[in-house]
């Protein structure tokens, strides 16, 4: 150890192995240090995607390119799937699900991934994550229908309407039902955003009040709008009515 | 087998219940992030479907193209060497060259005002568009002689609305410096989203310093905040 600390040429080549093995590792991760990466992270369940978007945007393009030369893509093919594969890694980056390892290889791969599933269809075996983090692989035709974009344009209607109807309470419902259904948050996680001195007791009385206010007010009005706007747009054979 | 009406009639059980919900919300709230992310990509980065394709055929047959020219110089030298027509083709092909370059269009040339794009940003503000608000409010402060607390605002409440914190702050806190104007008279309202926004980033004493400040409208919600930090 004595003779490693005086001899000046072995701490230069230690120093430069370490200097060596974090440019790759910053080279693997768009240029991220580990340190960067967790910020990215934390910001991110802070509500904050910008330093996300600015990475991944700015190298969709490389991706796209990788998919056209090496994956046979068009490059309908290569932005679709770049783009599929942007908010898988969007909503695993929310979960915490991935790790400063390899981002711009995990970036690829998930981007070949989708480009696979839109080559062979197998976007019919359909799967869906819910909020209690359980998959149900099931009925293609009814999920088909909800990915339709006449559904799609309903569900972005009734949230609208959902939203005028509030006015200014507060938490919204427009709100809770994303923070719940689309982000996957626990109430308490919900609580600790709209209260965020509370703790203990006071944090657990305001996350059952809002599992309340979702599952007993926003959720049935949500429905109920979304009901009336599908009614109105789409046929009745189409809702299986 | 799963379907609307069971969902609308409360037919199912908890978790297929929560289960539709999510994948209603989530293909929703993807699709517009989709647009988000593609409005960026083409606008910042220049990256669209079509121009990938563009990029490629490019390459395939730019090699094809060269040849393609020097047989055509080739071919024109000697034909104006052989005919004394010469003169009138090249003529030809100089207006051809000239009339591919469109004329741009003079109100692209003078580009909107600053009232258009104001109503622009308003309508973007209106109908929940964040993203295409911020850019707008963006040139409107751009073409400004001086700064405007209304436009200052909304843009900070854009930044807030579409979850850009940080922006957000910077945006709304030198608004309490500007001057108020006929349609914009109390800055309790800048305090009082100012006071939202730190609280969003957990920055709970500069929230507290302004949701103090507020005495008028909003001075019950910000003391029942208050009372909650």
């Amino acid at each position: 150890m004595a003779a490693q600390a005086t001899n000046p040429e072995h701490s230069n080549s230690s120093s430069t192995n370490d200097f060596k093995s974090m440019k790759e590792m910053k080279d693997k991760n768009f240029g991220l240090s580990e340190e960067e990466f967790i910020q990215m992270q934390q910001a991110m369940s802070n509500g904050d995607e910008s330093l996300f978007e600015q990475i991944y945007l700015s190298n969709f393009q490389k991706c796209v390119n990788i998919l056209i030369k090496f994956n046979g893509a068009n490059s309908d093919q290569a932005y679709s799937a770049t783009m599929k594969a942007l908010l898988e890694i969007r909503k695993e980056l929310l979960q915490n699900k991935l790790v400063y390892d390899n981002l711009v290889g995990h970036f690829n791969k998930k981007a070949r991934r989708e480009l696979g599933k839109l080559k062979n269809k197998k976007s019919e075996r359909m799967t869906i994550r819910t909020v209690d983090g359980m998959e149900f692989k099931d009925d293609k035709d009814f999920l088909k229908k909800i990915q339709s974009k006449e559904v799609v344009d309903c569900v972005g209607k009734a949230i609208s309407r959902l939203e005028k109807i509030e006015k200014e309470k507060k938490p919204r419902c427009s709100n809770l039902l994303k923070y719940r259904y689309y982000y996957n948050w626990s109430y308490p996680a919900i609580a600790k955003k709209y209260y965020p001195g509370s703790i203990g007791e006071k944090l657990e009385h305001k996350a059952s009040g809002i599992g309340h206010k979702v599952r007993g007010n926003c959720l049935p009005n949500f429905k109920i709008i979304l009901e009336k706007i599908l009614l109105k747009r789409l046929t009745k054979d189409f809702l299986d009515f | 087998m799963k379907n609307f009406k069971q969902y609308f009639n409360n037919q199912l059980t908890e978790a297929e219940n929560n289960e539709i919900t999510s994948a209603l919300l989530t293909n929703y709230y993807d699709s517009v992030l989709e647009k988000k992310w593609a409005k960026e990509l083409s606008e910042k980065y220049g990256v669209s479907p079509h121009k990938a394709q563009e990029k490629k055929v490019k390459v395939i047959t730019l090699a094809q193209k060269l040849l393609a020219l020097a047989a055509s110089f080739l071919l024109l030298f000697t034909l104006y060497q052989l005919s004394d027509t010469g003169v009138q083709q090249n003529y030809q092909e100089l207006v051809a060259t000239h009339l591919a370059e469109k004329y741009t269009h003079i109100n692209v040339r003078k580009g909107l005002s600053q009232d258009d794009l104001r109503t622009l940003a308003t309508e973007a503000y209106v109908s929940d568009n964040y993203p295409t608000a911020i850019d707008y409010y963006k040139q409107v402060i751009q073409l400004s002689a001086g700064p405007k607390i209304e436009d200052h605002f909304f843009l900070g409440l854009s930044y807030l609305y579409n979850n850009q914190l940080e922006l957000a702050i910077n945006t709304l806190q030198p608004t309490l410096e500007m001057d108020i104007t006929s349609n914009f008279q109390s800055k309790e309202i800048i305090n009082w989203f100012l006071g939202l926004a730190y609280l969003k980033t957990n920055n709970i004493e500069a929230a507290k310093i302004e949701l103090a400040k507020i005495k008028g409208p909003k001075k019950q919600k910000a003391k029942e905040l208050l009372e909650q930090l």
